[in-house]
């Protein structure tokens, strides 16, 4: 439970001390209103928002991201419970991860792993 | 070695620590600089407060139409990451937050990270940060399942997530002894996480400044604490679950711990002097099907040695 | 000035802008800012001083000052033209700098609307004497706020959509083929009037949802702070690999840009982060500026093209390194011992090989070899023309392509064909 109340009291530190920044910055910068300015584009003014659907072409492998991150999902747990459960645990989750590897492989083979 | 939890009241004082070893770090960012410029020393010492100085002087800018509160959130991430990762790592004999899942912590607050740079990015509303914080992701699809699988090598050997037993596991022999590729990797992962030299691509890395071209004044300043901070918050984790966190002799444990957090700090801060930075792009091929599986083979290993150990 | 000044002015930070013919001012000004202990701005928001090399052209000039509205503040601004006037200017800047009370003052006075600048696309301010760029007083705006919006938008069909510009200075970029890739591109929306509708500005509310056709209305978008939304690339004919109807943004790359060519403007249509379409001009010095000297073909030249495109690469100390090795250049004979080192240094390092192998494959080789041989020493000329640098960029990623310009090493100082060194 103290575990869990440090936590918090060090996420209302963090929190408070960004406040605390920003109120000492209003006392020691040259302006307290930020500056109201266009995106840097070199010196032009923007043909549009910069804001958009961007296309991230590196969209097929957060896929196969996500496969081996619900992996890990197990992979906590199975780690408290190695060395009592013994082989079978180590075969069973090497096969999975075996598995996973494949796929990563034949992705790769798709092309998944060059975004450019 | 036991690790007792302490009072909830030490959590200001761990949170000042975190920040002056990282101030630290950045002093000794500012000595390589210098050092590498030819110029002295003891300038390169006072970069930190220097820098300080002039981003609490300079105003900050809002740039037209920008997403501020995601901007803002994205910003003051950073920092915050590191404060919450730190929490749960043993300072010697005392910890602030035994947490019985101490390692998942860590990982979920270094995830955390994939949105506060990405939303640093997307804030502004600018072209710049906007594609900095898209190479972000990229990065990070590439260097957080390393992590992770690096994470969980000495949970497997300690049979716990608590970070308090990882050290007691270690009373022998440092994991770093039997894993080191899970080491490498995790060193490699904090680097990545802190967008820190050779994974720098999405804070400048060299052009435009990145996720941070259109931030001035303490918005800047934020991140660029965040960082170091982000640093010495991976350094005082990879101490603690590699590096035999308090064992050593002579010295009480609490230095021990401090000693080796200064040390992986420094190598960390100092492998940016030595490394350019690699695209993320050029990383996704060997991270799947080089780091990846070696990571995996390091569990085996250390999993087929627990099972023997019985 | 209190601590807070004193202690700030040991990091200043530097945006330099470089007009073509001007490199040895621009060397002068980065090896002073190096020995004063200061550093290079990675952009405005980064940056206390903008500091000009040369007599930029009109276009240029208007860029500047659009730029020089964007620097947070303090903010000081200088021009040189001299490499022998450069401490003093720089040591006028700082004093500017540190004057509390006139920083302050500037902030107060600048505009709450941000200066709005000119398109990249618009070569029509050559037409109308535009501003002389203003290097002395901070706090003088006017250059800002008197950009030239009213002539300038809709009456001027933008330079984009015209294969063959007017303009006596774009011709030569235009020489062989006018279907660039980038030269047809429709900007729909280029006729919008930017002081429009600014009351939404700040309200950071876009919604996408009905803009899958890209055949924007014109007029009936929303337009928060007077800019229009990004919209498909429609009907531009544009690669689209994967059949997505994405937005494309208007990118231009330079003149001012950190580790750039200098007067280099290329402008870019961007997918995600992948280069679709690209066109290449070169923005020229005042009219009546003195020809500009060029660095290239001299061993400060190579020096110089080895440290920026390692400051690209991200590596920092070598980079720096070999600044210094062409800083030797410039006054007298390079020093042996340490170009040899740092040539062992960057040749040893396989990441930066890795990184650079396949990059800007020109027939004689790519960005590695022509590093390699800039190192060497044997690097000579082969021309290269913009047509060919904007085709060499196309389909690459932003940070690819800024490493290939940079391993172009153009000479912006000579007309078409800018020779780039390889082997």
């Amino acid at each position: 439970m103290t575990a869990h109340l440090s936590l918090a009291l060090m996420l209302a530190v963090a929190v408070g001390g960004v406040l605390a920044a920003y109120l000492v910055h209003r006392r020691t910068s040259v302006a307290v209103r930020p500056l109201p300015t266009l995106p840097f584009l070199s010196g032009w003014r923007p043909a549009e928002h910069a804001l958009s659907r961007f296309e991230a072409r590196w969209y097929p492998l957060t896929l196969l991201f996500l496969a081996f991150d619900v992996e890990m999902l197990y992979m906590y747990p199975w780690a408290t419970v190695v060395a009592q459960i013994g082989v079978s645990a180590v075969v069973e989750m090497f096969v999975f991860l075996g598995v996973l590897m494949a796929g990563v492989l034949w992705a790769w083979r798709e092309g998944a792993l060059e975004w450019v | 070695m036991t690790v007792v939890q302490v009072s909830a009241g030490w959590v200001p004082l761990a949170a000042a620590l975190l920040l002056t070893v990282a101030t630290a770090a950045a002093a000794l960012d500012g000595v390589l600089a210098a050092r590498a410029g030819g110029r002295p020393l003891g300038e390169g010492l006072l970069t930190p407060a220097a820098e300080t100085a002039r981003l609490f002087r300079q105003r900050r800018r809002t740039t037209v139409a920008a997403d501020l509160p995601l901007q803002r959130i994205g910003g003051a991430g950073l920092l915050t990451a590191a404060l919450l990762m730190v929490t749960v790592v043993p300072f010697g004999r005392w910890t602030v937050a035994d947490l019985s899942v101490g390692v998942v912590w860590f990982n979920a607050m270094d995830v955390l990270l994939w949105a506060a740079l990405w939303l640093a990015g997307w804030g502004p509303n600018s072209v710049h940060p906007l594609v900095a914080g898209h190479r972000f992701l990229a990065q990070a699809l590439s260097y957080e399942l390393p992590l992770m699988f690096a994470l969980t090598t000495p949970a497997v050997a300690a049979g716990s997530l608590r970070l308090g037993d990882l050290v007691a596991a270690q009373s022998g022999l440092w994991f770093v002894v039997w894993m080191p590729v899970a080491f490498v990797v995790f060193c490699a992962g904090v680097l990545a996480f802190s967008a820190w030299g050779p994974f720098s691509a999405a804070l400048g890395g060299g052009a435009t400044g990145g996720v941070l071209a259109e931030s001035a004044g303490v918005d800047r300043w934020l991140v660029t604490a965040g960082r170091y901070a982000l640093l010495t918050a991976g350094a005082a984790f990879g101490a603690t679950a590699f590096l035999g966190g308090g064992h050593g002799p002579l010295l009480p444990a609490w230095l021990w711990v401090l000693v080796k957090t200064a040390l992986l700090l420094a190598v960390l801060v100092a492998l940016r002097r030595r490394l350019p930075v690699v695209r993320p792009e050029r990383l996704t091929v060997p991270a799947w099907l080089v780091v990846l599986p070696l990571v995996l083979v390091q569990l085996l290993v250390v999993s087929v040695v627990v099972v023997v150990r019985g | 000035m209190g601590l807070i000044g004193r202690l700030a002015a040991r990091r200043t930070a530097v945006l330099v802008a470089e007009v073509p013919g001007w490199a040895r001012t621009r060397c002068a000004v980065e090896q002073q800012v190096r020995s004063r202990g200061w550093r290079l701005a990675d952009s405005p928001a980064d940056a206390d001083l903008l500091v000009v090399c040369g007599d930029p052209g009109p276009r240029f000039a208007a860029a500047l000052d659009l730029v020089w509205a964007q620097l947070p503040g303090p903010r000081a601004r200088a021009q040189v033209l001299d490499p022998a006037g450069v401490a003093a200017a720089l040591d006028d800047a700082a004093a500017q700098l540190a004057d509390e009370a006139a920083q302050r003052h500037d902030a107060g006075a600048r505009p709450d609307e941000p200066p709005q600048g000119v398109p990249a696309t618009d070569t029509s301010i050559g037409a109308d004497a535009a501003d002389a760029p203003d290097d002395d007083a901070p706090d003088d705006d006017a250059p800002d706020d008197d950009a030239p919006d009213d002539d300038a938008d809709g009456a001027a069909p933008p330079a984009w959509d015209d294969p063959h510009p007017g303009s006596t200075d774009q011709d030569e970029t235009d020489q062989d083929d006018g279907e660039a890739p980038g030269a047809d591109e429709a900007t729909g929306d280029s006729d919008h009037d930017g002081d429009t509708d600014d009351d939404s500005m700040g309200d950071g509310d876009m919604s996408h949802g009905d803009m899958g056709d890209g055949d924007m209305g014109g007029m009936d978008m929303p337009m928060p702070g007077g800019i229009p939304l990004a919209g498909g690339a429609g009907d531009e004919e544009l690669p689209d690999p994967d059949g997505l109807d994405l937005d494309v943004l208007h990118l231009p790359l330079g003149p001012v840009l950190p580790h750039w060519p200098a007067g280099l403007l290329l402008h870019t249509t961007v997918q995600g982060e992948r280069i679709v379409a690209a066109r290449a001009e070169v923005l020229e010095p005042a009219a009546d500026a003195p020809a500009g000297g060029s660095l290239h073909g001299t061993p400060a030249g190579r020096w110089d093209a080895v440290a920026t495109l390692l400051a690209l690469a991200g590596w920092a100390d070598t980079a720096a390194a070999a600044a210094r090795l062409r800083d030797a250049a410039l006054t007298d004979a390079v020093p042996e011992r340490e170009s040899e080192r740092l040539a062992r240094r960057v040749r040893r390092s396989r990441l930066l090989r890795w990184s650079l192998r396949g990059v800007g494959v020109l027939p004689e080789g790519d960005a590695a070899d022509r590093l390699a041989h800039w190192l060497a020493g044997t690097a000579h000329g082969q021309p290269i023309t913009l047509q060919q640098v904007a085709d060499l960029v196309t389909g690459l990623d932003l940070a690819t392509a800024r490493l290939v310009v940079a391993s172009l090493d153009l000479d912006t100082t000579a007309r078409e064909p800018v020779p780039v060194e390889g082997a």
